[in-house]
């Protein structure tokens, strides 16, 4: 019979610590899961329960390792995260001594690390380190288990303290290798933010994600808010439901020249798992590694960005786009059927009109009069081929991406070569670091359109219906009963006015957090070495070398712990392994001894079971006793009660 | 020190088959009056012989009373009762000095205590100013008033009783007094044979009255010195380690067993060993008695309940005995 002790309650406290910042990265059913054992673990911690029986934790074991590659997409991070979290409570529940206990403690180690794959954002750091801190505690209150808890704490802070030496070296000095250990982000992440394709409706469901999708930082003045469209991507292709990339038709753009209009900036761009980077309208320049410049002014970099990047670009709001003297065949191209009625509004609004510019106006001017609005939540558009249609006709309700799809639509329509562009509008400036936080909620689609006159320009639709998205009039952008109860304290009253001074902070210390620590890469590596005079040519030669030296300085300090901290030999106990193979005799004829059982016990045991043992048992066990409790051993002694082991023949089991 | 031990030791030597004679001829007394309680007088001359106090619980008419009697005439010893009820003061126990006219000063009188046998019947029945007076008294075997100590008589040995049912107007002993308690017995009913044999005899006193004093107090003090001298090896300290760990990190209990109640442990064991005839202590002596020793010491995890004594029995189940 197994019972929860006494040190479950500080090691499942551990384990909740530890998972709890999982929780939204693993699935609801596995975080279910954990809840109910950590319940049914503390319940029996408290009501003195027994334990399940270790075939039953073999059977859950298997379940939980089902459950977390079949609810995370297989081998992912995910869920080994979820794995180690189910196991970890599931070896609190079968643990008996003391090596058990430290197993469980060591995996919440591994859980703590864990966390470092779904973010290492300031808060997320600190809070880690508290687990750290709570763990090592719990960890010597295992081996101490008289101990009172809170001083532990202190004597875990300190031995935290003493290992920060060892931290920094490590920090420093480990070979660090380009785009992380795993070159994937989680699954979460690769879910937010946009992907490559803006059809109706999927950008409105970002605007509610306040993260940051990254955050710039201005050489020189800030340009104007309604400057600020932030080029992710170009859509071409429409099939009448979404608008996507299409087949790649793109080209370096050739190395523009200086020009004194040029806005340099630096963008610091959190992880979004493709592969392309954002920069402002029209970036003429941009340094990074593997990322060069297309002929459509978006950027591009061949492996999806996993880890978050820094990178310098140069824009100028007045560069014409790079057009060739034709536009490309595919931006007149439209489903062959459907929407008839806004062709035919195309149609009779072109023939009205003397030009391209005109039209444009004129199709504008049809968005600002006509009851047109911007909203979060626009009614959902029936199924069917005549998407357009229905926005422009029926609902006239609708996100950016409505606007820019069917702007587009309506220009094709008449003729007018047009593409999708999606990125961002905006940022918020953060008053403590002079930069520009652009989050998901930030997220835009507007279009370009292609003039002979002017080559592609940019013609931005949603701003004809609510000009506040643009100019950054949060509390008028939206109509008045979709603007958030939370929204609106944040922004008309003095204490929102506070919070607001307060998140800015944070995000102001976050950023700091990453350019100063997070942001220390391969590169930095390097030329930290050089700084230290450790000047290694190749930054290719680097990894491998300090792999070797961190190796040899590893092998060296277990060699001295080997050496100078070798335990000492134990003494052989003879009388103790006499004993032992003594009751191994027995057991062998199937009389084991209890472990809880005394010798003379076990003696009178035997007795009744094998009187004709009985002569040589007793004579047996009265030595092992003289010499065990008595106090009169002699080391002849000891060997004739070895002796007598030896010859002790209990033959075959009766 | 160590040649008290060495001394001890040949004394045990001795006088170890002495003793184990003096014991069985005590048993068999005692028996004569208490009918069919073997095990439970043999505990109580444990207790007596490790030089702690003894505690029985039970429910009235089950011979508390008498076995305390019994004990006290057939050892030699002075024996004297206190009836506790819940007005009793501290100079009712331990005595008081009045002033006497004739000669112009105090004069002290000293109170039941001042005895070797000190039978304190329904002791949870005394107010806690009382009974702290009393088990102060156990602890220190002596007495300090108006400023003037006075040592109690050697052998002491207190034998309190206590009913469990009768809760009204009790003052239940907090776990700090029980713990003076060397062991704490029940007697239980008797069995089927004995019941008959006291049905038929009717009654004990005529059985009291035979009684003969068999020892004196100078070889109680004796026995008792043997016992101290009883050899515990280092095994079996592990093996009270083993066990003291145990209700210490088992969630079985609210809270172990203090080193005291280890000390109390071993003494007891060394006492079982001698009374088993034997001048050192095995496992099975400390198994033996300590349901008797940590009964009263060991909560359960919830705080309310006392052990039962199965669960004491699995306690023991999940120590191991050191090879």
């Amino acid at each position: 019979m197994i019972y929860p002790d006494r040190q479950t309650k500080p090691i499942l406290g551990a384990i909740v610590l530890c998972t709890l910042p999982h929780f939204t990265y693993i699935s609801p059913i596995v975080a279910a899961a954990c809840l109910l054992l950590w319940g049914y673990a503390a319940a029996a911690s408290a009501y003195a329960w027994r334990l399940p029986g270790r075939r039953l934790l073999l059977v859950f074991a298997g379940i939980s390792f089902a459950a977390a590659m079949s609810l995370h997409e297989g081998f992912t991070i995910e869920a080994f995260v979820a794995l180690l979290s189910l196991m970890a409570v599931l070896k609190l529940l079968e643990s008996r001594d003391l090596r058990d206990r430290m197993i469980t403690v060591i995996l919440c180690y591994f859980l703590i690390a864990g966390r470092i794959f779904f973010g290492d954002s300031m808060g997320v750091t600190i809070y880690m380190l508290l687990t750290i801190l709570f763990t090592t505690a719990v960890l010597i209150q295992v081996n101490q288990p008289q101990a009172f808890f809170p001083p532990l704490l202190r004597l875990g802070g300190v031995l935290l303290l003493q290992a920060f030496p060892f931290m920094l070296v490590f920090f420093l000095l480990f070979p660090r290798f380009q785009g992380g250990l795993w070159g994937r982000t989680h699954l979460n992440t690769a879910q937010t933010g946009f992907s490559d394709q803006v059809g109706f409706g999927n950008i409105a469901e970002l605007a509610r994600n306040t993260e940051v999708a990254f955050r710039v930082e201005f050489a020189g003045e800030v340009p104007p808010r309604n400057q600020l469209y932030w080029r992710g991507i170009v859509l071409w292709d429409f099939d009448g439901r979404t608008w996507r990339r299409g087949a790649s038709r793109l080209s370096p753009l050739p190395p523009p020249e200086a020009d004194p209009g040029d806005i340099a900036y630096t963008i610091t761009l959190e992880p979004h798992n493709q592969h392309w980077l954002f920069t402002l309208d029209l970036a003429r320049e941009i340094s990074f590694r593997q990322a060069y410049l297309q002929n459509d002014h978006t950027s591009f970099r061949w492996r999806p960005i996993t880890s978050r990047i820094t990178y310098q670009a140069v824009s100028n709001p007045d560069t014409r786009l790079y057009s060739r003297k034709h536009f490309p065949k595919h931006a007149l191209e439209l489903p062959e059927q459907g929407n008839p009625r806004s062709r035919a509004m195309a149609e009779t609004l072109f023939r009205e009109s003397g030009g391209g510019q005109e039209y444009i106006g004129k199709v504008l001017e049809y968005f600002r009069e006509q009851p047109f609005e911007y909203t979060l939540q626009p009614p959902p558009l029936a199924e069917g081929d005549d998407l357009v249609d229905q926005f422009l006709f029926r609902n006239r309700s609708g996100f950016c991406e409505h606007y820019a799809s069917s702007f587009a639509f309506l220009m094709r329509a008449a003729g007018l070569p047009a593409r999708v562009v999606a990125g961002y509008q905006g940022g918020e400036s953060n008053p403590y670091g002079d930069y520009l936080a652009v989050r998901q909620s930030d997220a835009h689609a507007w279009c370009e359109v292609w003039l002979p006159a002017t080559g592609w320009l940019r013609v931005d639709p949603t701003s004809a219906v609510a000009p506040a998205r643009v100019t950054g009039d949060v509390l008028n952008a939206l109509p008045a009963e979709e603007t958030s109860s939370l929204l609106s304290f944040l922004y008309s009253t003095p204490l929102g006015q506070r919070l607001r001074g307060m998140i800015n902070l944070w995000d102001f210390v976050n950023s700091q957090w990453n350019r100063r620590v997070m942001s220390y890469s391969a590169n930095e590596q390097s030329s930290f070495l050089t700084a230290l005079g450790l000047g290694i040519r190749s930054s290719e030669e680097l990894p491998p070398l300090l792999a070797i030296i961190l190796a040899a300085a590893t092998l060296i300090l277990i060699l001295v712990f080997a050496l100078f901290f070798r335990p000492k030999e134990p003494v052989r106990d003879l009388t103790a392994e006499a004993w032992l193979d003594f009751c191994r005799k027995m057991e062998r004829i199937g009389l084991p001894r209890r472990p809880a059982q005394g010798p003379l016990d076990y003696l009178r045991h035997i007795c009744q079971q094998r009187p004709d043992l009985a002569q040589n048992a007793d004579k047996l066990v009265s030595f092992y006793v003289r010499l065990r409790y008595a106090g009169k051993g002699r080391p002849d002694e000891i060997q004739s009660l070895r002796s007598l082991v030896k010859k002790f023949n209990p033959g075959r089991s009766a | 020190m160590k040649k008290d031990t060495e001394l001890a030791a040949e004394v045990i030597h001795e006088s170890k088959h002495q003793l184990q004679g003096v014991i069985n001829t005590l048993t068999e007394e005692v028996g004569r009056v208490i009918l069919g309680k073997r095990e439970q007088v043999r505990l109580a001359l444990c207790c007596l012989l490790a030089e702690g106090h003894l505690l029985i619980e039970d429910i009235p008419g089950i011979g508390k009373t008498t076995l305390a009697k019994v004990l006290a005439e057939i050892l030699g010893m002075e024996f004297r009762r206190i009836q506790c009820t819940s007005d009793m003061l501290p100079g009712d126990i331990l005595g008081v000095s009045v002033f006497e006219q004739t000669a112009g000063t105090f004069r002290f009188h000293p109170g039941p205590i001042f005895t070797h046998v000190l039978l304190t019947d329904e002791i949870n029945r005394s107010t806690p100013k009382t009974q702290s007076a009393l088990l102060e008294a156990m602890e220190e075997r002596q007495v300090t008033l108006e400023g003037e100590t006075r040592p109690l008589p050697r052998p002491f040995f207190v034998i309190a009783t206590q009913n469990p049912l009768e809760l009204a107007g009790t003052f239940p002993l907090p776990e700090s007094q029980l713990d003076r308690f060397l062991l704490r017995i029940e007697l239980g009913y008797p069995d089927r044979s004995s019941e008959h044999d006291l049905l038929r005899g009717g009654g004990t006193s005529r059985e009291l009255a035979q009684i003969k004093p068999m020892l004196t107090p100078e070889k109680v003090i004796h026995f008792q010195q043997m016992a101290a001298g009883v050899h515990v090896s280092d095994t079996l300290v592990e093996y009270i380690q083993n066990i003291l760990d145990f209700t210490r990190t088992s969630s079985l209990f609210h809270m172990g067993l203090s080193p005291r109640g280890g000390l109390f442990l071993l003494r007891a064991a060394r006492s079982w060993a001698l009374i088993s005839g034997r001048d050192f202590v095995v496992p099975e002596d400390v198994q033996k008695i300590l349901p008797y020793v940590a009964g009263h010491r060991l909560r359960k995890a919830d705080g309310q309940g006392e052990m039962v004594r199965d669960e004491l029995m699995a306690l023991l189940l999940s120590v191991p005995v050191p090879t």
